[in-house]
């Protein structure tokens, strides 16, 4: 039904008539109102208004009479009776009224004015005149109007609407609500075309404003050039039909395509401030864009000197308005203006201040280790933004790296503890073995000194693997670690009691150098104890027998240190570094027993208790430094 | 004569442990998993077992559980993992000891031995008041005897003071100047080296393998304790 053209046009045209229809019996409506139509009587209404066309045409009738134009001739073919009455004498002048009965009477003053001269207070002579009345001219409305005018027409249209006057409220009523039943229909049938689609036709493409303001200048000239006309004109009032209706299709038009635009949502697109808006809008984008590129394409240095230029400019602007403008205005508005430059500069040091501290802090935190650390880069902008972006960014890659250099170390600890086990199945049977052949007694010497071939060396092989787990264990952090307060020289002491046979065998002499009270640091007492175990092996192994073996004790600047001092009995032809690498061993031919892993394990250790192991070399001497933080 | 089981899935392992618990006079039965093991325990008359871990079919702990729900036969682990771990699991599920691997034959004979002793004359030493006892440890102290797993120990006088001390503080981690303080009756000034010199021979003494101890356990960086437990 909303699609239906023949209907809506049918719509359109019906809803003109009775919005015309409308209109007429309001105006009918209003006017027999004014005239009191629902209050008096036919008669009455009919002399009111028959009265107030008389007192019309007295005035017109004194005008004529005071140009002394023949009233007689001029009312001859009207129904109008007239009487001209001299004011002084009270004769009549002239007449054409012969006593008949009238229904409505007026009349009207005539004056002429008489010159006079006058004198005012300082003796000035000057004329005036004033007028001095002369005649009363009065019209009567005969009852039996024979002529056809104005006056018969409007007394037949009183005895013609009179029997209306309700009527015509009611015709009122009844075409208002026709006429907006009507109009709904036609506003929700707006833009649907066939298919169920609401679509925009070539008068919905016009941009909605022009559009508007067009068909607004139109009716408003319309009404305007009306207005200017005289309304008894017949013409006028075709004049005025034809406006009516051309500005009321023009106004149901552009509200239907009012109503077609706010459904297909182009209501504000499709209009020429909105074309121009998104237009300036764009240039505008456009241009910042090339601004962005311009600057970012600046470098780094010359972009702050032409922002500290542009500052400068504007505090001598500034300056100038002050000293130049303001002088004579206000002292205190310039000022202001100079205080304002100032805060301004102060808050933006401030702010690049604060932001550098957040940056400084950020990358020492990562510096630091704590890769999970971010920088906030809220407020941040340009370049401190990217900046801090960037050292986000890197942390994020190391983390990533670490991550996976974890998983990998796990995973190489899980296999080394694997393949270690596998290993010590088949060397346990090696050892007993090896050891079974020797318990058989024989003669045979060389047998007998290969067989001490084959058990150090799967002893050795044993050792290995033991250590081999434990590197990569105490390298990986693999290890349950519990920090308690540990007393040093308690340690130390249980140390060397345990190596007492060692370095008796290895003909070494201990000297403890242990300052005096205890030093406690905070670490796990069985790691620290196998660091310790793992230097002392390391001594006997590799200290020159007959030596004295130095371990020192000490606690300076809040840091706990055990030094031990050995003279090797091999030439330490590496670097303290290098020895402590993996599989690393004093002696290049690998001659000795021993993994090569000792000293990887307990720095490993010591620093998965938060210490550290210094190694040094000098000539011969041989020097190991555990390292902790003391505690009180 | 104790007959002694030996399970492990390595044959080797088991012969070579066969060959010496034989050469000991001990007679053994030679099993190579857990299901063997059980059958073997119900069939004949053992004193003891020696049984691996990890074994295919039926592991060395699930055997242990069912072992444990008929018998309190002495049980020594052998482990190739060497795990605290596996260890802790080992014997909260019963196990009387352990030996990891590549064990040194000597050991093992000395842990058989002593975990024979123990459970064979279990309830057999005199329980009087002056004797203090903690797992195989026996400390007389009127007679100034002690004995391990029934074994008489010569201890020097300043050795059964610490013994003693220890045994009294079951459990508790004493430093070593306290020890030197209570057995030297002294203050105590760098007497941690003397303390730990006269431990470390007690230790030699009383443990099967002192670098892994039964009882007598250094608590590295504190003092010593002795603990009742394997």
């Amino acid at each position: 039904m909303l699609e239906k053209l023949w209907l809506k046009m049918t719509a359109i045209f019906l809803s003109y008539v009775t919005v015309a229809v409308f209109v007429l019996s309001t105006f009918a409506t209003a006017v027999m109102g004014y005239y009191k139509f629902y209050f008096s009587s036919k008669d009455t209404v009919k002399a009111e208004v028959l009265e107030d066309l008389a007192a019309d045409e007295a005035l017109y009738a004194a005008d004529l009479f005071e140009s002394d134009v023949n009233l007689t001739k001029y009312y001859r073919d009207k129904n109008v009776r007239y009487e001209a009455e001299d004011i002084e004498t009270g004769e009549i002048i002239e007449s054409n009224y012969n006593n008949e009965e009238y229904i409505a009477f007026s009349e009207m003053t005539d004056y002429e004015w008489i010159a006079r001269e006058q004198t005012d207070d300082f003796g000035n002579v000057y004329q005036v005149s004033e007028p001095v009345p002369k005649a009363t001219v009065k019209i009567y409305i005969p009852q039996k109007m024979e002529k056809s005018d104005i006056f018969s027409v409007t007394a037949s249209l009183v005895e013609f609407g009179y029997p209306l006057k309700y009527g015509m409220i009611f015709i009122a009523v009844i075409s208002l609500a026709l006429s907006i039943v009507l109009l709904c229909y036609l506003f929700c049938a707006a833009g649907h075309v066939k298919g169920g689609e609401i679509k925009c036709n070539a008068f919905d493409k016009l941009p909605f404003d022009i559009l508007f303001a067009t068909v607004a200048v139109c009716i408003m000239l319309g009404l305007i050039g009306v207005y200017e006309m005289r309304f008894n004109d017949p013409l006028t009032i075709i004049l005025l039909f034809i406006v009516g209706s051309v500005g009321y299709f023009l106004g149901l038009g552009t509200m239907l395509s009012f109503a077609t635009r706010i459904k297909t949502g182009t209501l504000l697109k499709n209009t020429l401030i909105y074309k121009i808006l998104k237009f300036l809008f764009g240039c505008i984008k456009k241009l910042w864009k090339f601004a962005k590129n311009v600057i970012s394409g600046i470098p780094f240095v010359i972009k702050w000197i032409l922002l500290f230029a542009a500052f400068l400019v504007f505090c001598l602007f500034s300056a100038f308005f002050v000293f130049f403008i303001f002088e004579y205005m206000s002292e205190f508005l310039g000022g202001l203006l100079i205080c304002g430059a100032v805060a301004a500069l102060i808050a933006a040091v401030v702010y690049v201040l604060v932001i550098l501290g957040r940056i400084k802090a950020g990358s020492e935190k990562i510096s630091s280790g704590d890769l999970e650390y971010k920088i906030n880069t809220d407020y941040m902008f340009g370049d401190f933004k990217s900046f801090a972006e960037s050292l986000n960014n890197i942390s994020n890659g190391l983390q990533s790296n670490i991550n996976e250099r974890m998983k990998s170390e796990r995973f190489k600890t899980v296999l080394i503890t694997n393949v270690s086990h596998d290993i010590k199945t088949p060397l346990t049977s090696i050892i007993n073995y090896v050891d079974l052949i020797k318990r058989e007694k024989t003669d045979n010497e060389t047998i007998s000194n290969y067989v001490d071939v084959l058990y150090r060396q799967s002893s050795r092989l044993k050792k290995l693997v033991e250590d081999l787990v434990e590197a990569s264990k105490a390298s990986t952090g693999n290890l349950p670690v519990n920090l308690t307060e540990c007393d040093i020289t308690v340690l130390l002491s249980q140390t060397i009691a345990e190596f007492e046979e060692n370095l008796q065998k290895s003909e070494l002499i201990p000297v403890l150098n242990v300052c005096d009270g205890g030093v406690k640091v905070l670490a796990d007492g069985r790691h620290l104890w196998r660091v310790f175990d793992n230097l002392m092996n390391n001594v006997c192994k590799y200290a020159l027998p007959g030596t004295r073996v130095y371990i020192d004790v000490k606690k300076e600047n809040g840091k706990a240190t055990v030094t031990f001092r050995n003279i090797s009995k091999y030439q330490l032809n590496i670097s303290a570094d290098e020895l402590m690498e993996r599989f690393v061993r004093g002696d290049s031919s690998r001659n000795t027993e021993g993994s090569g892993l000792g000293l990887s394990i307990a720095r490993s250790l010591a620093e998965l208790q938060g210490g550290r192991l210094d190694l040094a070399v000098d000539g011969d001497l041989f020097k190991a430094a555990v390292i902790f933080d003391a505690i009180k | 004569m104790y007959n002694i089981l030996i399970c492990d899935d390595e044959e080797d392992i088991v012969k070579a442990l066969k060959i010496y618990l034989e050469a000991e006079g001990y007679g053994t039965v030679c099993t190579y998993n857990g299901n063997e093991a059980l059958k073997a325990l119900r069939e004949n008359d053992l004193q003891l077992v020696l049984m691996d871990i990890m074994m295919p079919e039926c592991d060395g702990i699930t055997a242990m559980v069912k072992l444990r729900e008929t018998s309190n036969i002495p049980v020594i682990l052998l482990t190739a993992k060497g795990e605290d771990t596996d260890k802790i699991l080992g014997l909260n599920v019963g196990a009387d000891d352990y030996i990891t691997k590549p064990f040194n034959p000597v050991e093992v004979i000395a842990r058989v031995r002593s975990q024979l002793r123990r459970y064979m004359q279990l309830g057999g030493s005199d329980k009087s008041e002056e004797n203090l006892v903690i797992g195989g440890i026996e400390l007389n102290d009127a007679a100034k005897r002690v004995k391990v797993d029934g074994e008489e120990i010569n201890l020097t006088p300043t050795e059964f003071e610490i013994l003693k001390l220890l045994m009294q503080n079951e459990g508790k981690v004493l430093s070593p100047k306290e020890i030197y303080r209570r057995v030297w009756n002294d203050t105590a000034y760098a007497a941690e080296g003397t303390v730990a010199v006269h431990i470390r021979h007690l230790r030699e003494k009383i443990e099967i393998n002192p670098n892994e101890p039964r009882y007598l356990k250094v608590v590295w960086a504190h003092g010593y304790k002795i603990e009742k437990g394997v």
